[in-house]
């Protein structure tokens, strides 16, 4: 897998959805199941690897992508989970980055 | 022949497919034209490969449910046609994506397959987001094989 000649490094694609609690990414990752998914958050930049039973060009495939997190990525609650070729995701914001509406008395 | 579309809600410009294909199929005949950073799954399709008994095709749908997958032989031909639903247009928050890439909400793609196999007995499986083809080659070789008489 860490031969880069052998191996055919592919970008996930992704989509990103900003919730009110949290936000959603969803990376397409055909051929890649959880016990072949490595993902790690390290100076706020989350790094994904999932090595995939696809093969082409006879080389078998391997997604890789980073992301930056924002200051109001919860980092220690973040959980992911793989279904059919997706893997979601899910990374809650602080408290403190949500808004608050104040009343004026 | 390989024909390909993908349709993601409204209409593209028929000149669009053009070139779509025209790039698709370039990209597909020299792979190493397009640099790795920007290739995607989206970029390798479906691929068959030729085993001395059975033709075996695999295609990338991630996000799918075996339901939503025909898969369709008619003489030589493959067919394989997906459509998946996007979940957060279901819950009515789709407005809220910061970032869009993901592939198109159906896929169809049509193959000439190289060689006879039994459309019969033809097995297809769906996993993690592959879709798996197993077509068993035809045995009886008398209608590719002929011998011609020089006159």
């Amino acid at each position: 897998m860490e031969d880069n000649k052998k191996v055919l490094t592919l970008m996930p694609l992704a989509d990103i959805l900003d919730g009110e609690d949290a936000v959603t990414v969803w990376f397409e990752v055909p051929g890649v199941n959880a016990e072949a998914t490595e993902i790690e958050v390290k100076d706020q930049v989350l790094s994904l690897t999932g090595a995939s039973t696809l093969v082409r060009n006879g080389r078998p495939v391997v997604f890789k992508r980073q992301f930056q997190l924002s200051d109001a990525a919860d980092v220690e609650k973040i959980t992911a989970e793989t279904r059919d070729g997706v893997l979601t995701l899910v990374i809650p914001k602080l408290q403190r980055s949500k808004v608050h509406r104040i009343d004026v008395k | 022949m390989i024909k390909r579309w993908n349709v993601d809600g409204a209409p593209t410009p028929a000149a669009w497919h053009g070139l779509d294909e025209l790039f698709d199929s370039l990209m597909r005949k020299w792979p190493e034209l397009r640099s790795n950073w920007m290739a995607t799954a989206k970029d390798f399709g479906l691929e068959l490969e030729v085993g001395e008994n059975e033709v075996v095709a695999t295609v990338p749908l991630p996000g799918c449910r075996s339901e939503e997958i025909e898969v369709e032989v008619n003489g030589d031909f493959l067919r394989v046609q997906a459509r998946r639903k996007d979940a957060a247009v279901e819950e009515g928050v789709e407005k809220r994506y910061l970032k869009r890439e993901r592939t198109a909400l159906e896929y169809s793609e049509t193959v000439r397959l190289p060689v006879r196999v039994v459309g019969e007995t033809a097995a297809a499986e769906y996993g993690d987001g592959v879709l798996t083809i197993r077509l068993p080659r035809e045995n009886d070789q008398r209608k590719n094989h002929r011998v011609i008489k020089v006159d």
